[in-house]
């Protein structure tokens, strides 16, 4: 006897699939918002030139001292201090519930493992050590069921953790990543279906890539062996995560540099499964983007046709700000109007002649959890002063500390701050 | 330019026939369409209006043409069939703006001959399309009827929905690209009489439907991009499409041959990646399974069959492969060892399983020879030949017989064969080029009707634009 799988497949299932097509949901959703036929034209559409005025201004760059947090502005019954400095290259962090913290340092390739024993509220030079080590460009990093998960330039990595913080050896968890050429800061979160995410940004600024698993989210298998494009068309999308309450997917995106002091802005994406979001022809509201190479449109359609067929962003910011870390506000010490909002780390800005970012800025949620405003919650990091611009931070890692203040980093002089709300004392 | 006296001469009389059948190959063997082929052309002005009309009737390899149409200045004008069968606003390349009807795009140039000639040219050196100029009286109105074999309704050189377009001024037929025939002044989309169709549209600009496979009980249609591996998922009822899995991972980046297994799953067969994937029922890559490493891989269709294995084709290693319930993939069947000659060019293409469990029909594109391989004692035997061009394969066991329907991409047509019971011998009953098919390449079943994608990936390898959107055509069987 033959089982009769051949048969199901070819010709018995007709009348079973006429009766549940009915009630068959579209696996993915609805597509995004196309609106024209793309027609791929036997020649690259004619743009009419355009001329971009764009100004490298990059702040002088300041160590960080104590006598300059009175630089700094947060908003009313807020603090800030510092909890460790002389961190080096001090970017993401990861909280644990027992208040231990491991911070990944990009530049020197470890991950340290930092706990206030004490509880003076400072990581002393006791407090720290490192528990990793020749991770290439490590970054990202998320703890699932007693692994750590770090992503670097082309690896995923996982490491068993012990009670004392510890690790173990890293083991590959995921190979084979594209090169990191101008974008090495990977994100990496498990994401609420128990798949990891992964965000991968484009080796280069503003032209198509020729590794398809450049400038996306990855999605990956939770035994790290096969993975798919999650979502494409970002550029770098360094911070993102699900919102505590309603589960949607938020990214933030670096727009391209060079393309003038506000084109394109800084992008907050909700991150749809499928979706293009465009770069590097399109950006905010799918705007053609007058500055970037339309000859290499892919099918060589219009550009105006491309950014129909791609998903526009949610909310804007300051143009070149450059968002790293994105980390929702879970605890319960700051008021209650911040709860669940999302907190995000704008490293600062290179190419723009009035600089933005060097801040922290929030992403403001309406009562029906919907995001309404990026509005900025720390700053001061850069200033004018007879007539040069200045700046002592470059801002990175976000994270909620277990007594609900919010931590921060400085990479640049590898600081950590820590920001607590005392408005009611 | 014009090179067609110099080629006759050199060719004297050896290549004669070829020069005469007009076509690019050797002439395919007739067999009839499910009804009798003729088409109309409503010939417009570019407001829309329409001035005229232009039929066509099958005859042999050729065509009868009978054209009249309205409010032209007197004098000839020249008269073409274009490749795309569209009769919108589209590009002049030669200026690189938009001009009425380039939509139509260049000449039909089946023969690939990129060089314009008079209506009696061998396709090989001039264009396909290349008809007689039409005569306009003094009263505007202009009538041709002529017969052609450049071009037909069937076949590599059919011209089902192009377009014929009437030029301006004369036609020298010398001069590149059009003879010196000025602007379009007419355009008519060739359409078969008498035959319904439906089609389901893509929404991207590239993306080359290969595959097509039909999930029933979610009454779903997976095709997928042979250019960049996104697999949409197409309810059949509505047309609705979604994206069921973006492509460009690992392993994912071109998707060919498509199938639904018993779970539900999709498989993948990977082509130059050299790849197979299966994805799970919510459109997340399963596994992907590597084949052996090779500098030219080419997996390019797979098919289930009864003893829970899936088999897999590769165009270019003369290997078939076998994927085991456990997801593990073997190197089946060494081709050295049979019948089965590999050449340049697509060997083994489609394939398919018979219900009793017994076989593997497999279609071997360069040579058109379908292949029957014994699951059992593996042993190869020839079904028949004259499927040049066969791609994807489709059996339908009826009470009433065995029928293998046959996409044949380059030739525009999907053939239907008669299969003995055992499967060992086929017949030729009819070919069938629809409402103008662009290189089907492979089909499914869907509801008691067939779909064909048309993946005009002869355009993507000739470098030219593709026409959108890109489709699959639903058809009742024939």
């Amino acid at each position: 006897m033959h089982k009769p799988m051949l048969a199901a497949l070819t010709v018995a299932l007709g009348a079973l699939g006429a009766a549940l097509a009915q009630g068959s949901a579209s696996p993915t959703g609805p597509g995004p918002a196309q609106t024209t036929t793309p027609t791929p034209r036997p020649l690259p559409a004619p743009e009419p030139p355009v001329t971009v005025t764009a100004t490298r201004n990059e702040p002088r760059a300041l160590g960080f001292t104590p006598d300059k947090l009175a630089r700094l502005k947060v908003p009313a019954g807020f603090q800030i201090k510092v909890m460790a400095t002389g961190l080096g290259n001090a970017r993401m962090m990861h909280v644990m519930p027992d208040g231990g913290l491991y911070l990944t340092r990009r530049a020197q390739g470890d991950i340290w493992y930092l706990k206030d024993v004490n509880r003076d509220g400072l990581f002393d030079a006791g407090e720290r050590r490192m528990v990793a080590q020749n991770l290439k460009l490590v970054h990202g990093l998320d703890v699932r069921q007693g692994k750590l998960y770090a992503v670097g330039e082309k690896t995923i990595w996982v490491m068993d953790m012990s009670r004392d913080g510890g690790l173990s050896v890293p083991r590959v968890f995921a190979d084979g990543f594209p090169d990191a050429g101008q974008h090495p800061a990977r994100g990496l979160k498990w994401g609420p279906d128990g798949f990891l995410y992964a965000s991968f940004g484009s080796t280069n600024n503003d032209a198509p890539t020729q590794n398809p698993e450049e400038a996306t989210i990855l999605r990956i298998r939770p035994d790290g062996q096969w993975r798919e494009v999650y979502a494409r068309g970002l550029r770098h999308t360094i911070g993102f995560g699900w919102h505590p309450v309603t589960g949607t997917f938020y990214g933030m995106d670096q727009g391209s540099d060079w393309h003038g002091d506000n084109i394109p802005p800084e992008e907050l994406n909700v991150i749809q499964r499928g979706r293009n979001y465009g770069w590097p022809f399109c950006y905010g509201a799918r705007n053609p983007d007058p500055y970037t190479n339309s000859s290499q449109i892919p099918g060589k359609i219009t550009k105006a046709e491309f950014c129909d067929l791609t998903q526009g962003s949610l909310l804007n910011y300051t143009a070149h700000a450059a968002a790293i870390g994105m980390n929702f506000y879970t605890g319960t010490s700051f008021p209650a109007e911040y709860r669940n909002d999302a907190f995000v780390a704008f490293r600062g800005s290179w190419n723009r002649s009035e600089p933005s970012g060097y801040e922290i800025a929030r992403v403001n949620f309406d009562a029906g959890n919907r995001p309404t405003a990026i509005e900025p919650f720390i700053t001061g990091f850069v200033y004018e002063e007879g007539g040069e611009w200045k700046q002592f931070g470059r801002v990175a890692g976000v994270a909620t500390y277990t007594d609900g203040s919010l931590l921060f980093t400085d990479d640049q002089s590898g600081v950590i701050y820590r920001v607590l709300y005392t408005g009611g004392q | 330019m014009k090179l067609q006296t110099k080629r006759y001469l050199a060719l004297g009389a050896l290549a004669l026939g070829a020069a005469v059948a007009g076509g690019a190959g050797a002439p395919m063997p007739l067999a009839p369409a499910s009804t009798p082929l003729s088409a109309t052309a409503a010939m417009r002005d570019p407001a829309g209006q329409v001035l005229g009309t232009a039929r066509f009737v099958q005859q042999g390899m050729g065509v009868q043409v009978t054209v009249e149409v309205r409010g032209l200045t007197p004098g000839q004008h020249g008269m073409h069939v274009h490749e795309y069968g569209r009769c919108t606003p589209g590009v002049d390349e030669a200026t690189n703006t938009v001009v009425p009807f380039g939509g139509a795009g260049g000449h039909f140039d089946p023969g690939l001959s990129k060089n314009h000639d008079d209506p009696q040219a061998p396709n090989k050196y001039g264009h396909g399309g290349d008809a007689p100029m039409l005569n306009v009286g003094a009263d505007g109105v202009g009538r041709a009827s002529f017969t052609t074999d450049k071009f037909s309704l069937t076949g590599m050189n059919g011209v089902l929905n192009r377009t014929l377009v009437v030029h301006a001024r004369p036609d020298d037929y010398k001069t590149d690209p059009a003879g010196m025939s000025g602007a379009r002044e007419r355009c008519g989309v060739i359409v078969r009489d008498g035959l319904t169709t439906r089609d389901y549209g893509l929404p991207g600009a590239q993306d080359f439907p290969e595959g097509v496979a039909y999930d029933a009980r979610r009454g779903v249609i997976y095709t997928g991009s042979a250019v960049n591996g996104t697999v949409y998922a197409i309810n059949a009822a509505t047309g609705a499409v979604s994206k069921f899995q973006e492509g460009g991972a690992l392993g994912r980046q071109a998707a060919l041959g498509l199938k639904v297994d018993a779970q539900g799953r999709l498989w993948i067969a990977g082509g130059a990646q050299g790849t197979v994937s299966i994805l799970t029922p919510d459109g997340m890559t399963l596994k992907v399974l590597e084949t052996p490493k090779s500098p030219n891989p080419y997996i390019n269709d797979l098919t289930p069959a009864a003893d829970g294995n899936v088999y897999v084709t590769d165009s270019t290693r003369p290997v078939i492969f076998r994927v085991d319930r456990n997801l593990n993939l073997t190197e089946w069947l060494d081709l050295a060892n049979t019948p089965i000659r590999y050449g340049p060019g697509v060997n083994l293409n489609g394939i398919t399983a018979t219900p009793d469990g017994r076989y593997l029909l497999a279609m071997q594109l360069n040579t058109g020879e379908l292949w029957r391989i014994d699951l059992r004692t593996k042993a190869v035997r020839r079904v028949m030949t004259g499927l040049t061009n066969g791609d994807g394969l489709l059996l339908d066991v009826s009470p009433a017989g065995r029928t293998l329907y046959v996409a044949r991409n380059k030739d525009q047509v999907v053939s239907k064969v008669s299969l003995s019971a055992d499967y060992g011998t086929g017949q030729l009953v009819a070919e069938e080029p629809l409402r103008g098919l662009r290189f089907p390449a492979t089909l499914a079943m869907v509801e008691g009707d067939l779909v064909v994608t048309q993946a005009q990936l002869d355009r993507s390898m000739a470098g030219i634009p593709p026409e959108t959107p890109f489709r699959l055509t639903r058809f009742g069987k024939f």
